[in-house]
């Protein structure tokens, strides 16, 4: 296993951003995720990440800042989908949501029927990635 | 079909996740969903014929589920001459026949339902090894809320309703609810076991206990001649500290009261760390010294087998105001999620480890 | 806007603002080599179709630099992307995740052997052409006018070639882009490649230009 230093990804975040918002914010985010028990961090919404990243910076910027730590460049971001219905949370695998994409039909895991029109109803929320829990 | 039959009764009453392991235990395959497995399996029921082993190991886990998932449990201590006499008793009886059985096990369809009246009826009397299972059948009203989209609704009467943030529709309808009453051959105990699949309301859970006690108290006079055996049940309030104390399983809620007054109430998501070492939970807990309980839920994560895993789930669901009485006193547990009585078994036998 | 949970619905609706945003969600639900690839084509387009908003910039930029721009914005986007310049000094793009290869070829167009040679640098570097590695691009870099009859009289290059069992096929999202299959030697396997005019024309009279004229639908 390759253990990697905290420094290396962050020379890699600036070598990728430069000057651009998406740095700073992508530094705050590993910050975050390395002070954190990561362990335990296992269900981190858009909203905590926006706190974690602070005011000065706009939804667009933050976005996608996420869709960079969630590839396979600097991978610190595991994104994972859940379904929110009432006030319960219930978990999606990717399997699923593949069919799901594919069918126009998600299965609610709970109750085991088919919805359609899901798109407003599963969101994704992340967990730190094997590389943030290995980190040296 | 049968396959349909039955898992149309299951789908009434258990979750999908749990109907997943029941069908693996049965070695059955699973669809995408409750319809689709509904086809899957009445597909292959009529062209395979080593099915129909597996079906029939559908059917007895069905049959099974009944006396077990999910329940509200009151648990009494009884004289085992008297309880002797009671297996004995309702051994010999033969239940009357009554309109419940043109489907049993199977419930009534809704039609059906609409024609029955709300009384309690005694529909089996099961003998296994363990036990005498001695089975009921009722029909309650049963209320189901949700949300209304007011998207659905025409503009005036959308207009009217604008002042509200939501608005709440309520379906009332009937089910038939499975209670059962359970004389233990080996210990020394009678189990009131209450049917709230799909969830049932406090008030319509304490009409159910009532009902059922009332109803064995009186058979039990008629057929065994015992009166009253059910009187004082168990307190399971101990179970609270002493489970939370423990190793076992994974604390999933925990409601309690600090001494500087505030209720707090703290749910952890399914499949996330157990509340006692949850990091925000831990230091609350640290700062303050000690906390007081009065509601917890603790989950097991059962291998079955290999990639066969259950999770019944135990329920201490009492209220802050047990804390303030001179004797705190929870007279009921729930249990849930059991995919068979293995489990079932596995949760009692912890309630009484840790009663001690 | 205020958002504390992410939809996918908003990730839909937020598209328009941040590039490739829609297809998060399917970027990590990759589980085969076709979705990969086609995934990672439309990310593609959309680059080219930035690149090609400002051709007034890139007048001067060699095949080294407009490869290291395409991979840095891969690389924004979450991908493995990287530029190497071992292999004989031409540029190429290597985009991995996982198993799965796609290498990229760029070249800027002044004769149709000089493709060819690009064609054949990008088959050859496939030494093993196994399932994980079936796709490959050329990045037609094109400075002169009229791209439409540069492309066709490349299409027709290619078939005079008479390569085994050489197929072509148009693609459906860009007009301009078209597919080429033929069996690679190495492997005996197919190998496809897909070959991406990018519109670099500038003349500063001509205001509207072709290469402004082409938007992504």
């Amino acid at each position: 296993m390759i253990t990697i230093e905290k420094q290396q990804i962050e020379e890699q975040i600036h070598q990728d951003w430069l000057q651009q918002p998406q740095s700073q914010i992508c530094i705050a985010i590993l910050d975050y995720l390395v002070r954190s028990n990561s362990q335990h961090l296992s269900h981190i919404t858009y909203g905590s990440l926006r706190k974690v990243v602070g005011k000065a910076y706009d939804n667009q910027e933050i976005l996608a800042a996420i869709q960079y730590l969630c590839g396979d460049r600097t991978h610190l971001l595991e994104p994972k989908f859940e379904l929110i219905d009432n006030d319960d949370y219930f978990d999606i695998s990717d399997d699923e949501m593949s069919k799901a994409r594919e069918t126009g039909q998600l299965l609610h895991p709970e109750t085991g029927k088919l919805i359609g029109d899901f798109e407003d109803k599963v969101f994704i929320y992340f967990q730190p990635s094997s590389v943030v829990k290995n980190l040296a | 079909m049968l396959t349909a039959q039955i898992l149309e009764a299951f789908s009434q009453r258990i979750s999908w996740s749990t109907m997943k392991v029941i069908l693996k235990i049965c070695d059955l395959p699973v669809g995408r969903g409750w319809e689709q497995t509904i086809k899957k399996l009445t597909d292959e029921e009529s062209i395979q014929d080593d099915i129909n082993d597996k079906i029939e190991h559908l059917k007895k886990s069905y049959e099974n589920h009944l006396l077990v998932n999910d329940k509200a449990l009151k648990i009494y201590q009884v004289e085992r001459k008297k309880i002797d006499k009671l297996i004995a008793g309702f051994k010999k009886y033969k239940p009357s026949a009554t309109l419940f059985q043109e489907t049993y096990p199977f419930p009534l369809s809704d039609e059906r339902l609409k024609g029955i009246d709300f009384s309690q009826k005694l529909v089996e009397i099961r003998d296994t090894e363990d036990s005498l299972a001695v089975i009921f059948c009722t029909k309650r009203l049963f209320t189901e809320r949700s949300q209304i989209d007011t998207e659905q609704l025409n503009e005036d009467t959308r207009k009217n309703l604008i002042e509200y943030d939501k608005i709440i529709g309520i379906k009332e309808h009937y089910r038939q609810f499975f209670d059962v009453v359970v004389l233990s051959k080996k210990q020394n105990t009678i189990e009131v076991r209450v049917d709230i699949a799909g969830g049932l309301s406090l008030e319509d859970k304490s009409k159910a206990f009532f009902q059922t006690i009332q109803q064995f108290n009186m058979l039990s006079e008629d057929i065994a001649r015992i009166k009253t055996p059910l009187q004082e049940s168990i307190n399971f309030f101990p179970l609270i500290d002493n489970l939370y104390e423990s190793d076992e399983g994974k604390v999933v809620e925990l409601a309690f009261i600090t001494d500087e007054g505030s209720t707090k109430s703290e749910k952890m998501r399914k499949g996330s760390v157990d509340l006692r070492t949850e990091t925000y939970h831990h230091a609350g807990k640290q700062a303050v010294g000690h906390i007081t309980s009065y509601r917890l839920a603790i989950l097991w994560n059962i291998q079955i087998s290999e990639g066969i895993n259950s999770q019944p789930e135990l329920l201490l669901p009492g209220r802050a105001q047990i804390l303030s009485s001179q004797i705190q006193y929870l007279d009921e547990v729930c249990i849930l999620n059991c995919s068979s009585l293995d489990d079932y078994k596995f949760v009692v036998e912890k309630i009484f480890t840790y009663l001690e | 806007m205020d958002i504390e949970n992410l939809s996918l619905r908003q990730l839909q609706n937020l598209e328009q603002y941040i590039p490739g945003l829609n297809r998060f969600p399917s970027r990590f639900l990759v589980t085969d080599y076709s979705k990969f690839i086609e995934i990672l084509y439309k990310d593609i387009d959309d680059i080219i179709y930035q690149i090609q908003e400002n051709p007034e910039l890139r007048q001067n930029d060699g095949e080294d630099r407009l490869t290291i721009d395409i991979r840095d914005q891969l690389r924004r986007l979450g991908y493995d992307a990287s530029h190497d310049s071992k292999f004989g000094g031409h540029a190429d793009l290597l985009v991995k995740k996982g198993n799965f290869t796609w290498i990229g070829e760029a070249k800027i167009h002044s004769s149709y052997n000089y493709l060819w040679e690009g064609f054949l640098q990008l088959t050859t570097r496939y030494s093993t052409g196994d399932s994980n590695q079936r796709d490959g691009g050329i990045f037609i870099y094109i400075r002169q006018k009229n791209a439409n009859a540069i492309i066709e009289k490349w299409k027709n290059h290619l078939l005079s070639k008479e390569l085994p069992d050489y197929t072509y096929e148009e693609c459906e999202n860009r007009e301009l882009s078209f597919f080429s299959t033929h069996i690679h030697i190495g492997s005996g396997r197919d190998f496809r490649i897909k070959h991406m005019p990018v519109i670099l024309y500038f003349q500063p009279q001509d205001k509207s230009g072709r290469s402004k004229s082409e938007k992504k639908n």
